[in-house]
């Protein structure tokens, strides 16, 4: 019988396996790094302006890591800190932008740019154009990661700053608590730009992206394309590693066992008016503004058959797309918080590696599998070439975004535990089925759902590798759109958005139905 | 002669480059209620899991019945195997289990099967007066509740040492009162040595016969209390004994 | 109700279960089809191909807008045990590409025949059909009567200084627009045009959708695009107008389809159906006919009277079958350091 303990004891194998679940989320894109590996390419990847490139994609990810920081950061503070009207409304339309690619908005924010009669150089072209774009996705990002951060400051340790120094004080407290959680949201969310060229080709910026597609789409040199991406890797872990290791150390010091009532929200009339100000502001730049470009042809005409032949076409592919990759993501974000959560240095690892896994382009892992596939027997074929493969994909790539999750989730189990799980003799799988499982219930649940949102805004993955014939939505929008009439276009558009709301909805209500269960997990004993 | 309960032999517990104690000797006997006292932080719930196998020793050894069951870097008899249960600091609920659930979970290491789990948990809640609790989860229990919920898992498996790692802080003094005569009793029943962790003498007082103090990585002084209270020599007993006077002498 | 562990499994379960039931293996009558042409236009033709044949078609269209890598390099990675039956590329760049990567089949269609040699491979690699053409486009709010653009090299004179633009040259039609100048009128010439399109303060945008959509909208008073996307715009009544340009120099480059075999499909005959099926007059009507406005590069098909006859056009005197080394050479050169310029 395997103890219980071992979930509490250091141990090789969680070098182990924490090394094998990174692989396995890097594994994808193995086939085109090892051509890099035992291919004789001579072409420098510093060859060009790909240097420069990559400052620049430095600076727009920076960029649009401090706005979403900026903006993400209190608005995230004074939702999770405080009650008010709208809250959850307001919240679930800030979380869109999570669901639509992010090409989409760059169009909407060009098209507003020329509505609003700017110059072609203006703030929403270019580097800053991109900046704002990617930020739309940051933000969000960063206000969920806050919200989650805040929601599991204990209750007792707000209230005593709140006698001590007032609300101010409180914000203060609370916005030092959920730094580190909203650094390592802003950090993933300005590595996100760094792998997607799409805002870049529409906003006329240039950056490491763009050069990856155009070593893929227009050079068709996949070793120099895998190359560059190492390089990427490379240089943003480098870039990062300061924040990589703030953040490995705080993310979990912060959450460190700790047996006391979370709070609740409270009511504090400044925040009445200040969080719907703030959330409201957000949910106008970055979901109005781009969908207000987007849909406006619509009103000439609405193209309902066309919109419902698409939907009923690739509704249930985007579905399962979507699920498959939140459960792949946070089954493998479960092992990998498992095995890294107790140890400090193991933390770090983790985060670094999961840097490296968004760093690289979807393109990277989508053609590494289509080549794994191609030179594999028809038999793995289910696997290989099955929507299976496409969710799988996309989940490992994203399992960045669960891992963040499901450490925090884990470094807040209390040892005590697994520590009373082995002094009573209950074996490590019962222990895990009947108390760990359910304790990661509320916070798999999340992930599974914000892995799903992010993977349905996936393009690449699903056009190289989709079975033929088996679309998503998003891919069936992407390429209809450049010569369908603009009106078809938005109302597939329209229709997207609208089927966004209805999955950020159930996501709602998936969040009502875990919540008995937050309860119960909260208020575990008195201190 | 028998042989002590538990014994540590030459111990050296270090976190990272911190030394907890160096070459640590301790026996404790059979039936002899024991409580470990000192300051925060001094070791004493590091002694608790290394009785238990919760934790092996840096260097030297653990022995159990006579038998060495954990060495150097190294547990030999599982925790299960020793016999010994826990109610720890935070009591170690599983939150998302009902009173009666966490208590028949508390079994699985007992070889009982499912009719026997149920008896002895719904004897042991029964034992530990909270038998019309059997269904509520540990979250919408009250403090007190929680202690006995964590003994009645603790006792259910019959163990014959409870080791009681500070699971008082945090209640009032009623309530203290009130447990300390119940686990008493409990342990009387149930045939069961208490090993208290505590940095209040007067739990130790209430609950055991025994004690040691534990200062600056060693036993500072080890005995019957009441005859560590009478010369104490320690800074944690001399401490306490000094302000007895104070509290009896009606400051209030 | 609350989230249990037993019904994320159940959930997982189910999702694995479906996700792997691959609903196409071993089914006889399919035909897949990778399509770089846009999928509006090509999902009827491939519906029609079924309805006619009761072949099912599994079609995976792809788009000319360059925001993400497409399916050239899923074909190119699949090579080796392919997916696809056919290809059908909007250009004939693409298809000369799959040939030099041989990804693609030698197939001559007894549907060929009528087609002129001109737009298909000599060694029967690709067959080219329906054509659009590269057309100026321009904002008749923003370009006076009499100041239209007549030839390519327009876009560098001084009235149009700071309000042309053009899709970037490394990616679809625009690439080969630019490798069919380099190949027609000399690349000394060529590189003077780009660079002189810069110093003229000329815009690089995404793709030829993107030309469209800025110069409809005002942003760009002209550019460079496909008759297709143009006639997107018109169709919608947008203020643009379309000319052919070169009609009395250089000639206009027409940018035929082309149908290619993929080496060794799962069905090369329903491949070659399908082949066979595109290459027939009546597909080239159709297309006409549809919002794509493809001019049928066979003689003599009937077309309606918004789309030009091609005969009636100077198409450039370009070499397509060498336009595709061309281009990787400029691509890896030329091209790629002056869109890199522009876009610093």
């Amino acid at each position: 019988m395997i103890s219980a303990a071992v979930l509490e004891r250091p141990g090789r194998w969680r070098v182990l396996g924490l090394a094998a679940g990174l692989a396995a989320a890097l594994l994808p894109g193995a086939p085109l790094v090892w051509e890099v590996v035992t291919g004789a390419g001579s072409a420098s990847v510093f060859g060009g302006d790909f240097a420069l490139a990559v400052g620049r994609s430095l600076i727009v990810g920076g960029g649009a890591a401090i706005l979403a920081l900026v903006v993400g950061f209190p608005t995230g503070l004074l939702a999770g800190l405080y009650r008010f009207r709208g809250r959850r409304v307001l919240l679930a339309g800030v979380a869109l932008p999570l669901l639509i690619p992010s090409f989409l908005w760059a169009i909407g924010l060009s098209m507003l740019r020329i509505e609003l009669g700017l110059p072609r150089e203006s703030l929403l072209s270019g580097a800053t154009g991109c900046i704002f774009s990617f930020a739309a996705i940051g933000v969000p990002l960063v206000i969920f990661a806050v919200l989650l951060a805040v929601g599991s400051t204990a209750a007792s340790n707000l209230d005593a700053t709140r006698l001590a120094g007032g609300e101010l004080a409180v914000l203060r407290y609370a916005g030092r608590a959920c730094f580190p959680a909203a650094l390592s949201a802003c950090l993933l969310g300005g590595i996100l730009s760094l792998a997607d060229p799409g805002p870049g080709q529409i906003l006329g910026f240039s950056g490491a992206a763009t050069q990856v597609l155009v070593s893929f789409s227009a050079l068709y040199d996949f070793e120099l394309a895998a190359r560059q991406c190492i390089v990427v890797a490379g240089v943003v872990l480098a870039a990062a590693s300061p924040l990589v290791w703030f953040t490995a150390g705080k993310l979990a010091a912060g959450l460190l066992p700790r047996n006391a009532t979370p709070m609740r929200p409270a009511r504090w009339p400044a925040a009445e008016w200040a969080a719907p100000l703030l959330l409201g502001l957000v949910f106008a730049l970055s979901v109005l503004a781009p969908v207000a470009g987007l849909v406006q042809p619509v009103l000439g005409r609405f193209w309902l058959d066309r919109t419902w032949e698409t939907v009923a076409r690739t509704g249930a592919n985007t579905v399962v797309y979507a699920l498959l990759a939140g459960l792949v993501a946070t089954g493998l974000a479960t092992w990998l918080a498992v095995c890294a959560a107790r140890v400090a240095s193991l933390r770090i690892a983790f985060v670094a590696g999961l840097i490296v896994v968004f760093v690289l382009p979807p393109a990277l892992n989508a053609l590494g599998t289509a080549l794994a596939a191609s030179g594999a027997p028809a038999w793995l074929d289910p696997v290989l070439r099955s929507r299976l493969t496409v969710g799988a994909v996309l989940g490992l790539r994203l399992t960045p975004l669960a891992g963040i999750v499901l450490l925090r989730a884990m470094c807040t189990a209390p040892a005590s535990w697994a520590l009373a799980a082995a002094v009573h003799g209950v074996p490590l799988g019962t222990y895990c089925r009947r108390v760990l499982a359910p304790f990661l219930a509320g916070p798999i649940a999340i992930s599974v759902a914000l892995v799903a949102l992010l993977a349905t805004a996936d393009v690449t993955t699903v056009l190289l590798l989709q079975p033929p014939g088996q679309s998503s939505f998003p891919v069936a929008l992407f390429t209809v759109m450049a010569n369908a009439p603009e009106s078809m276009v938005g109302s597939l558009a329209l229709a997207y958005v609208m089927i966004a709301c209805i999955a950020i909805a159930a996501v709602l209500l998936v969040n009502i139905l875990v919540k008995p269960l937050a309860l119960a997990r909260g208020s575990v004993s008195a201190t | 002669m028998t042989a002590p309960l538990v014994e540590l032999k030459n111990v050296t517990m270090r976190y990272g480059q911190v030394e907890v104690f160096r070459d640590f000797n301790l026996q404790i006997a059979d039936g002899c209620h024991f409580a470990l006292l000192g300051p925060s932080g001094c070791g004493k719930s590091t002694l608790l899991r290394l009785f238990a196998g919760l934790q092996p020793p840096a260097v030297g050894e653990v022995w159990v019945d006579g038998s060495p069951a954990s060495v150097a870097g190294e547990i030999r008899l599982a925790p299960h195997k020793r016999r010994f249960t826990m109610v720890f600091q935070d009591l170690a609920l599983w939150p998302n289990l009902t009173v009666l659930q966490n208590v028949e979970l508390g079994l699985a290491g007992a070889g009982l099967d499912r009719r026997e789990r149920r008896e002895r948990a719904l004897s042991a809640l029964r034992a530990c007066r909270i038998e019309e609790l059997g269904s509520r989860r540990p979250g919408e229990l009250s403090g007190g509740q929680q202690q006995r919920a964590a003994l009645a898992r603790a006792l259910a498996p019959q163990p014959r040492a409870l080791l009681l790692d500070e699971p008082f802080s945090g209640l009032d003094i009623a309530i203290k009162v009130h447990l300390y005569a119940e686990i008493t009793r409990l342990c009387r029943e149930f045939g069961v040595t208490v090993i208290l962790v505590s940095h209040d003498p007067m739990e130790a007082t209430a609950l055991c016969s025994h004690g040691a103090v534990i200062e600056h990585g060693g036993v500072r002084e080890e005995g019957r209390i009441r005859d560590l209270l009478r010369a104490p020599v320690s800074e944690t007993l001399r401490a306490f004994v000094d302000q007895l006077p104070q509290a009896s002498g009606g400051n209030h | 109700m609350r989230i249990t562990i037993e019904s994320l499994i159940a959930a997982a379960a189910l999702a694995f279960f479906t996700a792997g039931c691959n609903r196409t293996s071993d089914k006889p009558a399919e035909v897949v089809v990778y399509s770089s042409v846009d999928e509006v236009f090509a999902r009827p033709v491939a519906e029609r191909f079924s309805e006619d044949t009761d072949i099912a078609v599994r079609l995976v269209p792809d788009t000319e807008e360059t925001k993400s890598t497409g399916l050239l390099n899923r074909l190119i990675a699949e090579r080796e045990r392919p997916q696809a039956d056919v290809f059908w590329s909007g250009d004939p760049v693409r298809a000369a590409i799959l040939k030099s990567k041989g990804v693609s089949e030698p197939y001559r269609s007894p549907n060929a025949a009528a087609l002129p040699v001109l737009y298909s491979d000599a060694e029967g690699h690709w067959t080219g059909f329906s054509a659009r053409a590269r057309v100026l486009i321009y904002n008749k709010e923003l370009v006076a009567e009499g100041e239209e653009p007549r030839s390519v090299l327009d876009l560098n004179d001084p009235r149009f200084q700071g309000k042309a633009c053009i899709a970037n040259p490394l990616f679809g039609t625009t690439s080969m627009h630019a490798a069919a100048l380099f190949q027609v009128i000399g690349e000394e010439k060529a590189r003077d045009f780009f660079q002189r399109f810069i110093e003229n303060g000329g815009s690089i945008v995404s793709s030829n959708g993107e030309v469209r959509r800025r110069v409809a909208a005002g942003d760009f008073a002209v550019g460079i695009t496909d008759t297709d996307d143009f006639n997107v715009a018109f169709q919608e009544g947008k203020p643009v107008a379309a000319v052919y340009p070169d009609q009395d120099g250089m000639g206009t480059l027409i940018v035929p389809n082309a149908a290619v075999l993929v080496r060794g499909g799962p069905n090369p005959d329903g491949g070659k159906q399908f082949i066979d099926y595109l290459l027939r007059p009546e597909t080239e009507k159709a297309l006409a006919e549809s919002e794509a406005a493809q001019m049928p590069v066979r003689p003599g098909v009937a077309v309606p009277d918004y789309v030009q006859p091609l005969d009636e056009l100077q198409p450039m005197q370009v070499h397509y079958g060498e336009l595709a080394d061309l281009l990787e050479r400029l691509s890896a050169g030329f091209l790629r350091e002056w869109v890199e310029a522009s876009s610093r």
